[in-house]
């Protein structure tokens, strides 16, 4: 027994120390031979980075002075994957996370689906933390909700976009310590001038959240976007502007905690970008809009020298600070929902040009080289079975036999009915071409609108069932029917017969620098130059002479533009026009005036169009005049301080003519006009609400609903002096 | 070494305490509400070490042959404990197995693993069954059957609150003892045979316990699921080396690795601690082991020979088994790791072992140059020399 006993013992003692040795044995090749293996695996330390937003550069006029540049904003992000993991740390044991379902659709089948709550947790720690300081305000939750899901934690999510100062430091001060959320302080557009130039400008937009791609996300931690123009220049020299991004890397912890930052390099700011624009010129071209009274309307003025645009007003107009960062449903909707349609840019929109086109059609002639002929008005012209009428006929009377530039005096339309078919329709769209009547002018703007400059071809495509007749090139002639041209066409049109048939493209940018550095100098381009194209100098200088005699001539139309000791050459323009406001049709003239000046050697090419007018020359040509006059008067001492504008409030009320208070000895406008009552223009002119993509509407701040607002204390103004609690001893020490 | 075998094993028994401390405090720090700096756990573990070492002295001065006149009472006590843990109310299942009897006494949680306890009353039982003198253990009835039938009713009730580790433990603690009392080869091997389709059909039987089983073969395909916890483990060694990270750099303690405190120690001293550290931690639960046997192999009777053997596999099975599944040889079931893992009644059934152990040694008949051991066949009861 004794030694059975110890021979069991001494078996079973040494299938233990085998045990032991295997243990031995595969600790061994744990811990030395795979330990390498391992190693790397193990979560550790990191580092991570986040993508710090460049500043955008400035926007400046051709003088340098500062038309859009930046202001510090304050503002709060909530990192939503940090503040639910955090939640669920500090979870009591046997708690629940809260759910929610939704429904989803995976593989084109609707299944509900179950995600945590972000919303009941957010409301639970940060909006009660807020709360207490008198800062929370409502959500949206379904936005939060879908960025949580799409995100988690890479773009932080924004929470309050509109921080004061105050608030800031109050926030800096307590220093939160609120797992994920972070208050940034961040450089956003500002507008020095209010709404001066805003249509050229446009706005900046924040980033669609939505919208940025996984590649762009990618090598991220935290992905915070750029701002991006929504709208104008700030939309076409987004990648000039925007700026070159910074890198924050952060060290986190094996927990995961933040414990500092590891290296900051700062975000460069983008390039600069200089416009054509003179900032005097567009104040004086604002102003004199808004002080004639103007309720809707536009004002160009380019250098006919190398079609630089140097002043483009619209009215009315918009405050782009208050796109900035983000604009309230509310406001939003006012602009949208105002019928003057204020975020509308008038000036590179398509209106009947009325008889300003007869420029147009003059060239024409031109082209075919019936120039020096005489045509007869008697009153009107017969095509088919339609008697056409020219706007003396009104009065009784007709103008008798007339050449080029008297007929542009005159502005007779029986002439250009005859001449324009005598020119044919061909060689009127062969010059609008070259002119750049009825396509894109390619200036930097991306709401441009073509225009309409109508052919048989045009017509084929778009009215079938029209055919062609040499009663639509007689109303094409004369600027009425089916063209549509925009102001900006129209002063590149003038400004090509102030230059002597050298057409520039008309254009915005002047040159991009980068700090000191230019990066990019924007040489202007010919367009077309007639001369090449068969028209002659002295051709020319007929159609300007006619354009001289409108102004100055007593029997000319745009009286209202004469400017003492300066010569003014310029051609009015009436497109009548219906607007029906509640079934009612009112009368809605668009009313034009394209001028240049001095005669010799033009400085400056104008085109003015006020809706809603009389005529031409009561309406249009006073506010031209007044740009051109105090514009000249710029290089002989005048001083103009360009001031912050306000909105431009729109209207519809009927102008009867315009005047300004201050200028004397303006000759009474001719009091009747040519109208091309003969064809009514279609209304096809309407005015589309801008903008037209989702991409480039401006942020619009999100409204709280009701599941994003609990607990949100009404009483937010005097918050109360939360008295910080002083860390312990312990945390004092060790951190 | 068989006359300093007490020595030894309380040497070691010291220092798997001090370590099992150290861990507790490295690896509790992080995973306590309010950052640990209260030691919450670390103080209650001390609570129930200063018990443990009370109760171990108690034994130590206790004639351990007191124990064999109650064995019926061990044996039905044990029983019955077990048989709670299974009434709800008393009883509680955590993790799978109802193996928690608890009780609130003045605000205080109490919860005690009876299995712990019950392993050490079945010893009892066993042992003084065989060291009864009439009981042959060669013959069928009394020598198998009726041993063979305690066993059975402890495993079968440990079974019951779905505990397979702890059952397959007390099935091969029982048939060791019996093993070593001499039960004849052709019964040993029926109750092994049977034991281990018992087994089988418990691993078939209860859910997830196949797949306990089966992920073993490529653990890192199921890291995200059942294999998390041992595929950490494997992370925590390896990352560890031979050198360790140093105490407090663990990193899987850092809410990776469940249980890290209690079950899963071993890992954590894999990591903090390096090779050096493993290495010496299953050097000293060898040297528990053969210090054990010693004790037992001079032992002054049968009773105390089997007692001594058994309570020494216990505490070398419960290690073995423990470290076998922290370093994914063996599926997971959660056994602590005795003296080392937080866990009040783990550590209050080790020391009472240790305590047993203690007694039978300071009785031990030790072999002299010159002199035979005096031992007398079949007695329960021998003179102290």
């Amino acid at each position: 027994m004794v030694v059975k006993y110890r021979f069991r013992l001494y078996l079973l003692c040494l299938a233990m120390m085998l045990g032991f040795l295997v243990l031995v044995y595969r600790l061994w090749s744990l811990q030395i031979d795979r330990h390498d293996e391992f190693v790397h695996r193990v979560p550790s330390a990191r580092e991570e980075r986040a993508r710090v937003p460049g500043v955008r550069g400035e926007i400046r006029d051709r003088n340098g002075l500062v038309l859009a540049s930046n202001r510090a904003a304050f503002e709060v992000r909530i990192n939503l994957g940090e503040m639910v993991s955090e939640y669920k740390r500090q979870l009591p044991k046997g708690g629940a996370v809260p759910t929610i379902e939704y429904d989803a659709t995976e593989g084109g089948r609707k299944v509900r689906k179950k995600e945590t709550d972000v919303v009941q947790i957010f409301n639970e720690t940060i909006q009660k933390a807020f709360n207490e300081m008198g800062m929370a305000k409502g959500i949206d939750s379904v936005d939060m909700q879908v960025h949580y899901r799409t995100f988690a934690g890479v773009v932080p999510w924004v929470y309050r976009d509109d921080l004061t100062f105050s608030e800031f430091s109050r926030c800096a001060e307590h220093n939160l310590g609120l797992p994920g959320v972070s208050v940034t302080e961040r450089a956003v557009r500002f507008y020095p001038y209010g709404s001066l130039a805003c249509h050229i400008l446009g706005y900046v937009r924040l980033a669609d959240d939505q919208k940025t791609t996984a590649e762009e996300r990618s090598g991220w931690d935290y992905f915070l976007p750029d701002d991006y123009g929504g709208a104008g220049v700030e939309k076409t020299f987004n990648e000039y502007l925007r700026g070159k991004p910074g890198v924050r890397t952060m060290k986190k912890n094996e927990r995961g905690r933040l414990v500092g930052e590891v290296s900051f390099v700062e975000p460069h700011k983008g390039n600069d970008v200089f416009l054509t624009l003179d900032a005097r010129i567009q104040f004086i071209a604002e102003r004199a809009l808004r002080e004639g009274g103007v309720g809707r309307g536009a004002a160009v003025v380019i250098d006919p020298s190398s079609g630089e645009i140097l002043a483009m007003a619209s009215v009315p107009s918009y405050d782009p600070n208050r796109f900035i960062p983000s604009i309230t449903t509310e406001e939003y909707a006012s602009y949208l929902n105002n019928p003057a349609n204020p975020l509308f840019n008038r000036a590179v929109n398509g209106y009947a040009p009325g008889s300003t086109f007869k420029i147009v059609t003059s060239f024409a002639g031109c082209l075919a080289d019936i120039q020096s002929r005489h045509f007869n008005c008697a009153g009107g012209v017969t095509y088919g079975n339609k008697f056409m009428k020219c706007w003396i006929a009104e009065h009784g009377g007709a103008h008798g036999s007339l050449d080029v530039s008297d007929a542009i005096m005159r502005s007779c339309n029986s002439f250009f009915y005859l001449y324009g078919n005598a020119a044919g329709i061909d060689n009127i769209a062969k010059v609008g071409k070259l002119l750049g009547v009825g396509e894109r002018t390619g200036v930097e703007l991306g709401e441009e609108s073509s225009g309409v400059l109508p052919t048989p071809e045009w017509l084929r495509l778009n009215y079938p069932r029209d055919r062609w007749s040499p009663g639509h090139t007689a109303n094409t002639s004369i600027g009425q029917g089916m063209v549509l041209a925009t102001p900006l066409q129209m002063a590149s049109v003038v400004a090509t017969v102030a230059n002597a048939g050298k057409a520039y493209k008309p254009h915005l940018l002047k040159r991009v620098t980068d700090g000191p550095d230019v990066v990019l100098e924007n040489e202007p381009t010919v367009r077309a130059d007639l001369a090449k194209e068969g028209i002659e100098p002295k051709e020319v200088e007929m159609i300007r002479r006619g354009m001289w005699k409108v102004v100055n001539a007593e029997a000319g139309t745009g009286k209202g533009a004469r400017i003492p000791g300066i010569e003014v050459a310029g051609k009015t323009g009436t497109a009548q026009f219906w607007r029906t406001v509640d079934g009612v049709k009112q009368k809605d003239n668009h009313t034009w005036f394209i001028t240049f000046a001095p005669y010799k050697d033009p400085k400056y090419a104008v085109c003015t169009l006020v809706q809603g007018g009389k005529s031409g020359g009561g309406c249009a040509a006073p506010v031209a005049r007044r740009i051109l006059e105090q514009s000249l008067a710029l290089d002989n001492g005048y001083e103009v301080t360009v001031q912050k504008m306000p909105e431009a409030k729109g209207s519809f009320k009927f102008v009867e003519s315009v005047t300004y208070a201050d200028s004397g000895g303006v000759p009474e406008a001719v009091a009747s006009d040519e109208e091309g009552e003969s064809a009514p223009v279609r209304e096809a002119s309407e005015e589309r609400p801008a903008p037209r993509r989702s991409s480039d509407a401006p942020t619009i701040r999100r409204k709280a609903d009701a599941a994003g607002s609990q607990g949100v204390s009404a009483q937010q103004e005097v918050p109360k002096a939360v008295p910080v609690r002083r860390a312990g001893l312990f945390r004092r020490l060790f951190q | 070494m068989a006359r300093r075998s007490s020595f030894f094993l309380l040497l070691s028994v010291t220092l798997l305490v001090i370590l099992g401390f150290t861990m507790l405090a490295s690896t509790c720090y992080f995973m306590e509400k309010g950052g640990g700096e209260g030691y919450f756990n670390l103080r209650k573990q001390a609570f129930w070490f200063g018990v443990s070492v009370a109760a171990m002295l108690g034994l130590a001065w206790t004639d351990y042959n007191l124990w064999a006149k109650y064995w019926k009472y061990a044996f039905g006590g044990g029983l019955v404990v077990l048989v709670l843990c299974l009434i709800p109310g008393i009883g509680f299942e955590v993790n799978g197995s109802r193996r928690w009897m608890g009780a609130s006494i003045g605000g205080i949680d109490l919860r005690v693993q009876p299995s712990e306890f019950a392993k050490i009353l079945l010893l009892v039982a066993l042992s003084a069954w065989y060291g009864m003198p009439d009981v042959d253990p060669r013959s069928t009835r009394k020598g198998f059957f009726i041993p063979a039938a305690m066993l059975a009713a402890f495993v079968l009730s440990i079974g019951m609150e779905e505990d397979l580790g702890n059952g397959s433990l007390t099935a091969l603690l029982g048939i060791s003892v019996m093993f070593v009392a001499g039960v004849r080869m052709r019964w040993l091997v029926l109750m092994g045979t049977s034991a281990l389709s018992l087994l089988a059909a418990g691993i078939a039987y209860f859910p997830n316990r196949f797949e306990r089983v089966w992920i073993l073969s490529d653990l890192e395909k199921y890291k995200d699921g059942l294999g998390l916890q041992q595929w950490i483990s494997l992370l925590a060694f390896g990352s560890g080396g031979i050198e360790g990270r140093h105490l407090g750099e663990g990193r899987m303690k850092l809410s990776y690795l469940p249980e890290a405190h209690t079950d899963f120690i071993f890992p954590m001293v894999g990591e903090e601690l390096g090779l050096w550290g493993t290495a010496g931690t299953v050097l000293l639960f060898a040297l528990i082991v053969a210090a054990g046997m010693c004790i037992a192999a001079y032992a002054p009777n049968r009773y105390g020979k089997l007692l001594g053997f058994g309570l020494t596999t216990l505490l070398g099975c419960e290690a073995l088994l423990n470290m076998g599944v922290t370093t994914a040889m063996l599926p997971n079931k959660g056994l602590p790791l005795p003296f080392v893992s937080y866990g009040g009644s783990s550590l209050l059934a080790a020391f009472i072992a240790v305590g047993i152990l203690v007694n039978i040694h300071r009785q031990g008949v030790h072999i002299t140059r010159g002199q035979l051991p005096v031992i007398r066949r079949n007695s329960r009861w021998t003179p102290q020399i």
